[in-house]
């Protein structure tokens, strides 16, 4: 089924958007929220609560394609429930990840943001673009899909030291980039 | 802005970045797949050729030898031994080779009536004959000694460097010792059963060679 027939179906509050929803993206939101939450069972219900707000935001909103939108609504419940989750239960992957990002902010956090967000992200995507696919598409898988570090090296065929030295200097790049395009995070 | 806040601005990068990365799996695995079918091919390519190549090279290499020791070769038991005297065709027969011709680059056979094999009392036999060849003003010879029994030649026992003719694997050696200004060559192969010294006599090395092709020729026949 097409991203236009399942949004057409939201659209038309039809039950069975949710169920194509399911059936198309179920497995990579799934495989998002684990890897942010760990526990299946957080996961699970992060994935349902994904297809609720789904449900609530189309209409109004009509997304070009369904993937990315689901995701970003994946990512960010999976982050707030993973604020709420006690320390014990916390993913430490996920925490490594988080991390690893820490490197690109150049400011304490309690320093006020001077951009817009739009134009953040806008401007971390023209510095994805200038990176060679390879590594472009080992960033997004680490930290949009919030892949580990071991499925990286296995999806892309390369040891896990590798995979770690090209996000670093990937990293570093871009703080590089923000701070020359005068962004102070 | 801290991490949280800068992993949701990843979040929001452009569409078709996430597209591809979701994408890289299938992609990735693919041309992997590729390579390693390419790869087994031309390996599978280069075996073929080393094979192919090891089989029809020929390597020819005369190891420093001294004159064969015939008496070796001649050995009777006991005195309880007998004789059992057979005929050219029983003879072949015996060894399972074929007859070897009347003419061997260039040297005429030397005809016998009658070669021998030996029987202890227990009834085991054991054997050793020689067919001669000769030039017609008898300046050329050429001597085949066939054996049965592994007579510890360097062919068995791993001494010399192997030599290789039309993909038989054997030992070359070349004596010191001349005979009519020429050294004595000789070469052992081993052939199914069967053991075979070659030793020339005034001969040079080339018609040697040539003569040993002929009889390798004549065991693959």
């Amino acid at each position: 089924m097409t991203d236009d027939s399942i949004i057409a179906q939201f659209w038309e509050r039809s039950e069975n958007a949710i169920s194509s929803t399911a059936e198309k993206y179920g497995r990579y939101l799934m495989k998002i929220a684990v890897n942010i939450l760990r526990f299946p069972e957080d996961a699970e219900e992060c994935v349902n609560d994904t297809y609720y707000t789904a449900w609530k935001q189309i209409p109004p909103d009509h997304p070009q394609k369904l993937l990315p939108y689901l995701g970003r609504i994946t990512r960010c419940l999976a982050l707030n429930r993973y604020d709420y989750l006690t320390a014990q239960k916390r993913n430490s992957d996920f925490t490594v990840q988080l991390t690893e990002l820490e490197e690109c902010l150049s400011q304490p956090e309690t320093v006020e943001s001077q951009y817009e967000s739009e134009e953040l992200s806008a401007e971390i995507s023209k510095f994805l673009r200038s990176l060679d696919p390879e590594k472009r598409r080992l960033f997004v898988r680490r930290y949009w899909f919030s892949d580990s570090i071991e499925e990286l090296a296995s999806r892309f065929r390369m040891s896990e030291s590798k995979v770690k030295s090209i996000l670093f200097r990937v990293r570093k790049q871009l703080k590089r980039h923000l701070e020359s395009e005068g962004y102070q995070i | 802005m801290n991490r949280e806040k800068l992993y949701l601005e990843i979040g929001n990068i452009d569409d078709d970045l996430i597209e591809e990365a979701a994408n890289t799996y299938g992609h990735r695995r693919y041309r992997s797949r590729v390579i390693r079918l390419i790869g087994i091919a031309a390996c599978l390519c280069l075996l073929c050729i080393v094979v192919v190549f090891s089989q029809q090279r020929e390597v020819i290499c005369f190891n420093k030898g001294g004159l064969p020791v015939a008496s070796k070769l001649l050995n009777a038991s006991g005195e309880d031994t007998k004789l059992i005297p057979i005929d050219a065709q029983e003879l072949f027969e015996y060894y399972g080779i074929n007859p070897f011709p009347s003419i061997l680059s260039g040297l005429r056979i030397v005809e016998r009536d009658m070669y021998y094999v030996y029987e202890d009392p227990q009834g085991n036999r054991y054997d050793t004959n020689v067919i001669q060849y000769q030039s017609a003003d008898g300046g050329q010879a050429l001597s085949v000694v066939i054996t049965k029994e592994n007579p510890g030649y360097h062919e068995t026992d791993g001494e010399g460097k192997r030599s290789r003719i039309d993909g038989v694997s054997l030992v070359l050696a070349v004596s010191d010792e001349k005979s009519g200004g020429l050294p004595v060559y000789w070469a052992e192969i081993g052939w199914e059963e069967v053991y075979l010294r070659i030793v020339s006599d005034r001969m040079d090395e080339t018609s040697f060679v040539n003569a040993i092709r002929e009889v390798i020729a004549l065991l693959k026949k």
